[in-house]
């Protein structure tokens, strides 16, 4: 493997080329030059930047509406915005958040330009439909952008029954088809990494050496595959229902509204999975290479990662416990949640062992990842107490409910991305971020993070409902509504940074060399930035994934490694 | 590194082998019929939840369908189906003309279906059974047997346009076939085509007993 | 077939455990023949004939009074049309497990869907074991047991 740091590219912009009539097939930054040669790529590493701008977009558009939240919630009165307003708010920053930026974040940007590369295949099993799975996602946009300009939607993004079918007269319809189209994009994503999985794989790449961001990768494919189709038929019977004004979900007309929400969350659940997995799998990669260790427990991951898409099938009717749904299928249905901590479980001590004895870096994307670890288990352990009837009586439709998940999809999800971008911006880019920078904003995330929403625990233990923008003066919520302005405040600084040192550094950071983690993976074994076929030749795997321990050029004096 | 050698010409860059590249086509098209798996079986759901809430009034409803209209579309979309088998079959043993001739054929019974599907439609439309401001039925149990004519409209709707998006397909697949594209080296698309025409035929397997063929015996029934 | 050359592979020749899986599988594939299966017509014919049968079938019993089999003897046709059809117009048969555990997680994930939803509607209205009254009247607004349950 060669750790050659010299520029590929000499200085300047990466995207820059003397005779922009070469193409340069040795870096697919450079292999076209035009607008089109972006826009019609195949080139799954393109398409995985592609996606990056798009839902780097939508991020922001969300922050901007939760920003906007969280202003409002300072002051006890309603002095921001109008109640309607709010309602539109909190909706749509969580359709842009969930189904614009968190389900496509990792796998469709991370996922497109690592799988084939991991791998060591040319490109996805169906170069083409990847790129319309872009296209898919950008119409979905669209639509949800014009609901969004046009005045907005307020049934929040669960779309409930049957105030989205009967009684909301904003901008469902539009906003529904967008959610349908977008739909489409992620299973055809998902569709792609399992067959790219199953057939494209290197000579000696077999299933138990492949690296474990797949196996995460292979997991959130099924649930793409096989739930979100259930989400899509029950967004277009809503809107069937409304253009038609009969009562499918309606209870007036012989409807049931639960019917829909049965529907609804036997994607939507599963959809948290597919925003975690991927991270879990980002966790796995960084935590083992910052370690200079091999990773422990390596099948148990592996396996843990598809019992989570498994067991997340039959966990969705813990949402609608304080519903009309019966209650003896909630005791079935609450018992089952707590399966899913097991292989979590079994995911958090197998990267804390693989911490132990090992020669730890505290580099950024590895500050990012202690972030994920610690904050994903919050998440995960306050989902244990909702998934209990007698608590989730209780606090249901708190702000308890609202930092649990955003423990989860936050603390987790988003802290996982962060790791991933830093951890492959010098695959991406060839270059470097800065990593003082890098740092700060990873500890600015982790703090603000904390700021914002651990005193949501405390206001959704007290009584603060959620989806409510007034709240009573006397009740004493406004100290920790302000506390928690205060870090959205520092968390979305901390968020700002990266967008601007990593579109700093795309142009002006050091050039990053091959393999400037002196990690694992095929991934690593080819230039950066990649050329378009992603290997000079095909590769052949002989080892196992993470084979930290035989590796010759280790920075690790102190590492105590442990025999596979 | 250059675009990859390779010998043979019908496979695409990112694979290594012909085989390789067919039974990735095969593998993503039975995937995404999983998907639609899940996609029609949300219908489906609601269809075994509303016919066990309102078993009678689902039973009244059915009589409104014309079983000889459906019955007659059984017939044509199976027969569509052996000659979509009929297709993959000359393809894979380079019978130009045959292929050409099959697709043809299959491409112009889905049309049939498409047509005695919209002389029903008509009929419900005339009778007043459309969902919504155009619902005349008048019965105590008006409420109910709109929903199931909603359910009725939205899974023969749904299963319509796979049968349009079908049709155009196959016309593509017809012009290449046309074209002398596909031969025994290479006719992954005819297969891959076929197996997404089956599956809708599959649908319509479910759909006719149950939307047109629930409490027939009933007395009064006919 | 396309064999492909072995010396594309360049070092992993001859190495079993570097076998590129697509190789294994072209190995495997060489047990029925050079070609992939090809169905002959007279068995598409013969199926052809089995699913007209099975419609027939199916209309005529939808005529006569069965009590309560009228629904799973509809249903138990269509499993077994569909079944004819995947397997044979779809190739199942000469397909590898992959395809048949594609099929059978759809199906499972399928009945996990339908299963669990029923488990709700079925035991809605039920008298509560967990307290010595009748069932909350909580949320009866939204409360479907309202509706009639069969």
């Amino acid at each position: 493997m060669s750790t050659n740091v010299q520029p590929h590219n000499g200085g300047g912009n990466p995207l820059y080329t003397a005779n922009p009539d070469v193409v340069d097939m040795s870096n697919y930054l450079r292999a076209g030059h035009t607008l089109r040669s972006w826009l019609l790529t195949v080139d799954h590493k393109r398409i995985g930047l592609l996606y990056l701008i798009s839902i780097t977009f939508m991020f922001f558009l969300g922050g901007i509406f939760a920003g906007l939240i969280r202003l409002e919630l300072m002051t006890p009165e309603g002095d921001l915005v109008s109640s309607s307003t709010y309602n539109k708010l909190f909706t749509m920053h969580g359709i842009v958040m969930v189904f614009f930026f968190l389900i496509p974040s990792i796998p469709a940007v991370l996922g497109n330009f690592l799988v084939p590369l991991m791998i060591g295949a040319r490109d996805m099993a169906f170069p083409r439909l990847n790129l319309m799975s872009w296209y898919v996602y950008i119409i979905g946009a669209i639509f949800t952008m014009y609901a969004i300009v046009a005045g907005g939607v307020d049934t929040t993004w669960r779309f409930y029954t049957p105030y989205s079918t009967s009684f909301a007269n904003t901008h469902v319809m539009m906003t529904a088809l967008g959610i349908f189209i977008m739909g489409f994009s992620s299973i055809l994503t998902g569709l792609n990494f399992v067959v790219t999985i199953h057939r494209m794989r290197a000579p000696g790449m077999t299933w138990f050496r492949m690296p474990l961001f797949l196996w995460a990768m292979y997991a959130t494919s099924i649930i793409q595959i096989l739930g979100t189709p259930v989400v899509g038929i029950a967004i277009l019977l809503v809107g069937v229902e409304r253009i038609l004004g009969v009562g499918v979900f309606n209870p007036d007309l012989g409807g049931d509204p639960i019917l829909f929400q049965h529907l609804f969350w036997f994607y939507s659940h599963p959809a948290v999975y597919i925003m975690i997995l991927p991270g879990m799998g980002v966790v796995s990669e960084v935590i083992t290479c910052f370690s200079r260790k091999q990773i422990f427990g390596y099948p148990f991951i592996a396996v843990s990662s598809l019992l989570i898409a498994f067991v997340g099938f039959f966990v969705w009717g813990h949402h609608m416990f304080v519903t009309g749904q019966s209650p003896y299928a909630g005791l079935i249905f609450s018992a089952l949640s707590f399966l899913v901590a097991i292989p979590s479980a079994i995911k958090v001590f197998n990267w804390t062992a693989t911490l132990y004895r090992g020669s730890v870096t505290f580099s950024t994307p590895m500050l990012y990842v202690f972030g994920f670890i610690g904050l994903f288990t919050i998440g995960g352990l306050t989902g244990l107490m909702l998934a209990t009837l007698g608590i989730d009586m209780h606090v249901h439709d708190t702000y308890f409910v609202v930092a649990h998940f955003h423990y989860v999809m936050v603390g987790g999800m988003l802290l996982a991305y962060m790791a991933a971008l830093h951890f492959w911006w010098p695959k991406m880019t060839g270059r470097m971020y800065p990593e003082g920078w890098g740092r700060l904003s990873a500890l600015m995330v982790f703090m603000g993070f904390h700021l914002t929403f651990f005193p949501q625990f405390i206001l959704g233990y007290l009584g603060m409902p959620r989806h409510y923008h007034t709240y009573p003066d006397e009740a004493g919520y406004q100290i920790l509504h302000v506390l928690s302005t205060a870090g959205a405040t520092v968390l979305g600084a901390g968020f700002l940074l990266p967008a601007i040192y990593f579109a700093w550094s795309f142009f002006y950071g050091k050039p990053a060399g091959d393999n400037p983690w002196l990690a694992k993976g095929l991934e690593w074994e080819t230039t950066s930035p990649p050329p378009v076929f992603n290997f000079e030749k095909t590769p052949i795997v002989t080892e196992p994934a993470y084979n930290y321990s035989v590796h010759g050029d280790e920075v690790s004096e102190g590492s105590h490694v442990v025999a596979p | 590194m250059s675009h990859p050698e390779r010998a043979n010409p019908y496979v695409s860059h990112q694979f290594e082998t012909a085989t390789q590249q067919r039974e990735a086509s095969i593998l993503g098209m039975w995937i995404f019929l999983a998907t639609e798996i899940m996609f029609f079986g949300g219908l489906f759901l609601a269809y075994t939840i509303y016919y066990n809430m309102y078993t009678d009034a689902f039973k009244e409803a059915s009589q409104h369908l014309d079983v000889m209209l459906g019955g007659i579309n059984t017939g044509v979309l199976i027969t569509s189906s052996l000659t979509m088998a009929m297709a993959v079959w000359a393809a894979q043993t380079s019978r130009q003309k045959l292929l050409v001739l099959f697709l043809s054929l299959t491409l112009v019974l889905a049309f049939v279906f498409l047509g005695v599907k919209a002389v029903e439609y008509m009929h419900k439309f005339h009778d007043g059974l459309v969902p919504g401001a155009l619902f005349t039925y008048d019965s105590p149990r008006r409420d109910q047997v709109q929903l199931f004519f909603f359910i009725y409209f939205v899974m023969t709707g749904l299963h319509g346009v796979h049968i349009l998006i079908g049709i155009g397909v196959i016309a593509a697949i017809l012009v290449m076939a046309i074209k002398g594209k596909f031969h025994a080296q290479y006719n992954n698309p005819v297969d891959v085509t076929g197996l997404y025409w089956h599956f809708v035929d599959v649908i319509w397997i479910f759909l006719f007993p149950l939307l047109y063929l629930i409490g027939r015996y009933l007395p009064g029934a006919h | 077939m396309d064999a492909p050359p072995m010396q594309a592979y360049g070092s992993s020749e001859g190495a079993m455990d570097t076998t590129p899986n697509h190789q294994k599988r072209e190995k495997h594939d060489a047990h029925h023949g050079d070609v992939h299966h090809i169905t002959s017509p007279w068995v598409y014919l013969a199926v052809f004939v089995a699913l007209v049968i099975g419609t027939i079938i199916t209309v005529w019993v939808a005529f006569h009074d069965f009590g309560m089999w009228n629904k799973p003897i509809a249903l138990g046709i269509a499993v077994i049309k569909s079944t004819l059809v995947v397997l044979y117009f779809m190739h199942v048969r000469h397909s590898g497990r992959l395809t048949v555990a594609v099929i059978v997680i759809a199906l499972a994930m399928l009945s996990i869907l339908i299963a669990f939803t029923a488990s709700d509607y079925l035991t809605r209205g039920s008298k509560n074991i967990f307290y010595n009254e009748d069932p909350p009247a909580a949320g009866a607004a939204h409360d479907p047991a309202t509706v009639p349950v069969p």
